[in-house]
């Protein structure tokens, strides 16, 4: 079979799932099986979703772009140079979930894939995973230049 | 001997480190044991049974000096039949520097140097982890197991520089190194018959990646350059000669990620000079192409499923393979210049880092076997045969 009719195809297929995924990530289709299982890991909802608190007082507004490409692993350094320490809850955790689908926009085992890649490539150090939210506040506001998120109510 | 010392220091010095999530070092590891079976085919082994040759173990470590500086390194025991050679390996062993080069959050630098894995394809890096696969083998057009030492990992130089744009994420990465090549890795790629020294003069790769904004896609494009030597051992009676051979590659890359599905799809075209070598004056230049497609769906947060075709022709001027009967008096069959394959798996994520996978594989062709230049006849004489697989795989 020519390799054009495949390259053909994947163009197309690429085309179509861009238009799809514009579509999906539309705030009134955000995933929605993210469920709530209480008030100390409670996940958050789409009018709600979870906050991002930092440990890092000299950056003063975070991109959602920069968000979702330090929890990928590919930006390492706060602008003034120091490292940045990714602290997230683990993966089975409402509250992670809902952060990685309300606030980054992707999915859980897509944002899994990306720092299995990293770890066994040995090109980043993993996140620090912590069991709760009170772990996850406590780590963040011990640890400089640290990242996580918190349920609305909690991060204030 | 001297990247095994590096590695073996690393793993003494973060021996404490395991699973503290702050310390200076970390070790991480994943070991797998599967069986196979295949039909028709010397693809895993010569006689068809049932094989457990389905073995791979791997330990690395990294060392954190400060903020910038680490040191990484990976050794793995691989045996997988006749697919490339059986055992011990320094996978990467390297000094990595993260400066923070911009005053800017939007860009971000990176470079090894050392013993670095092939970071321009999808799975490239990653090809031997095996819970970061969708299947217990990989699509052959494009990760050809014969070529897994020379592609996968070479001793090089490797940049890559991270943009974030207004429309989306930009990767650049670079590499231009050589990958050591032992006498097994000769049989494997060349002949079981050469007694001479096979050599990679060097590879050279760049790739480009970039992902639109708002979306969770990602395309990508990379080349490759690389030139080998085959030195003939005159006094060991090599029946082979002095010869060279190049070896050039464009590819294009595709993912897409959704709730419950996730789509990938790499297509490759590839250029084979070779001179000499087989005898003076033997000359051939041919491009072959060749891609995947392949979907994964989840079930549920434990089960998925896996379907993919995978195509492949050896020359593009004769994806039927008709020349090859009248070159070699009828002694190759046409169908070792291609190589078709369908691919359905599935996925159960047993427990917390436990998986299980198996694949059954129907194929067409038997182009993407090991050694290159001597293809077996007698051991695949069938233009159709099957593989079933199944690995269980444990990582922390």
């Amino acid at each position: 079979m020519n390799v054009l009719g495949l390259m053909l195809a994947i163009v197309s297929l690429t085309l179509l799932l861009s238009i799809h995924a514009y579509a999906a990530l539309q705030p009134s289709n955000q995933p929605s099986n993210v469920q709530s299982t209480g008030a100390q890991d409670r996940a958050s909802d789409q009018t709600h979703p979870p906050q991002v608190i930092l440990n890092h007082p000299t950056f003063p507004e975070i991109s959602e772009q920069f968000l979702r490409e330090v929890f990928s692993g590919k930006m390492r350094h706060w602008p003034d140079g120091k490292l940045i320490q990714v602290v997230v809850l683990k993966s089975d955790s409402p509250l992670h979930q809902a952060f990685i689908q309300l606030r980054l926009r992707m999915f859980p085992y897509q944002v899994q894939r990306l720092w299995n890649k990293r770890i066994y490539l040995g090109r980043g150090d993993p996140p620090i995973v912590v069991n709760d939210i009170n772990a996850m506040r406590a780590m963040v506001l011990n640890t400089p230049g640290a990242i996580g998120y918190l349920t609305p109510e909690l991060s204030s | 001997m001297g990247l095994w010392g590096c590695m073996i220091s690393l793993l003494v010095n973060a021996q404490d480190a395991v699973s503290r999530p702050s310390a200076r070092s970390q070790v991480n590891g994943f070991a797998a044991q599967g069986m196979v079976k295949t039909n028709h085919s010397s693809y895993t082994n010569e006689t068809n049974k049932l094989s457990f040759r389905l073995t791979e173990i791997g330990l690395n470590s990294r060392f954190k000096i400060n903020d910038s500086w680490s040191l990484a390194g990976q050794i793995v025991y691989l045996d997988v039949g006749n697919r490339y050679a059986k055992g011990g390996r320094v996978d990467y062993v390297f000094v990595d520097w993260e400066p923070s080069l911009f005053d800017d959050a939007n860009w971000s630098f990176k470079a090894q140097v050392g013993r670095v894995k092939n970071n321009h394809w999808l799975y490239a890096s990653t090809r031997d982890v095996p819970h970061t696969r969708l299947s217990t083998i990989l699509p052959q057009s494009v990760y050809f197991d014969g070529f897994r030492d020379v592609a996968l990992g070479s001793d090089r130089v490797a940049l890559q520089l991270v943009h974030l744009s207004p429309f989306g994420t930009w990767q650049y990465k670079w590499s231009y190194g050589a990958s050591p090549i032992n006498n097994a890795q000769r049989d494997q790629l060349f002949s079981p018959l050469a007694k001479g020294k096979l050599s990679q003069d060097y590879t050279h790769q760049m790739s480009v990646y970039f992902a639109p904004n708002n979306t969770n896609i990602e395309v990508g494009l990379s080349v490759l350059d690389s030139d080998f030597r085959y030195a003939a051992n005159v006094a060991g009676h090599d029946p082979f000669v002095n010869g060279s051979a190049t070896s050039q590659r464009v590819m294009l890359h595709g993912q897409y990620f959704a709730e419950n599905l996730e789509l990938s799809a790499e297509i490759m075209r590839e250029r084979g000079v070779f001179k000499d070598a087989l005898f003076t004056g033997f000359s051939s230049d041919q491009f072959g192409d060749g891609g995947y497609v392949q979907c994964r769906y989840l079930l549920n947060p434990k089960h998925s499923v896996i379907a993919r075709i995978d195509l492949y022709d050896m020359n593009e001027n004769d994806r039927l393979g008709k020349r090859i009967p009248l070159q070699t008096q009828g002694v190759v069959p046409e169908y070792f210049t291609y190589m078709d394959q369908a691919t359905l798996g599935w996925q159960w994520h047993i427990a917390e880092q436990w998986q299980l996978q198996t694949d059954v594989h129907l194929i067409k062709g038997s182009g993407r076997l090991t050694p290159i230049l001597f293809p077996d006849p007698v051991l695949n004489p069938n233009k159709y045969w099957t593989m079933w697989s199944m690995q269980l795989m444990y990582w922390f």
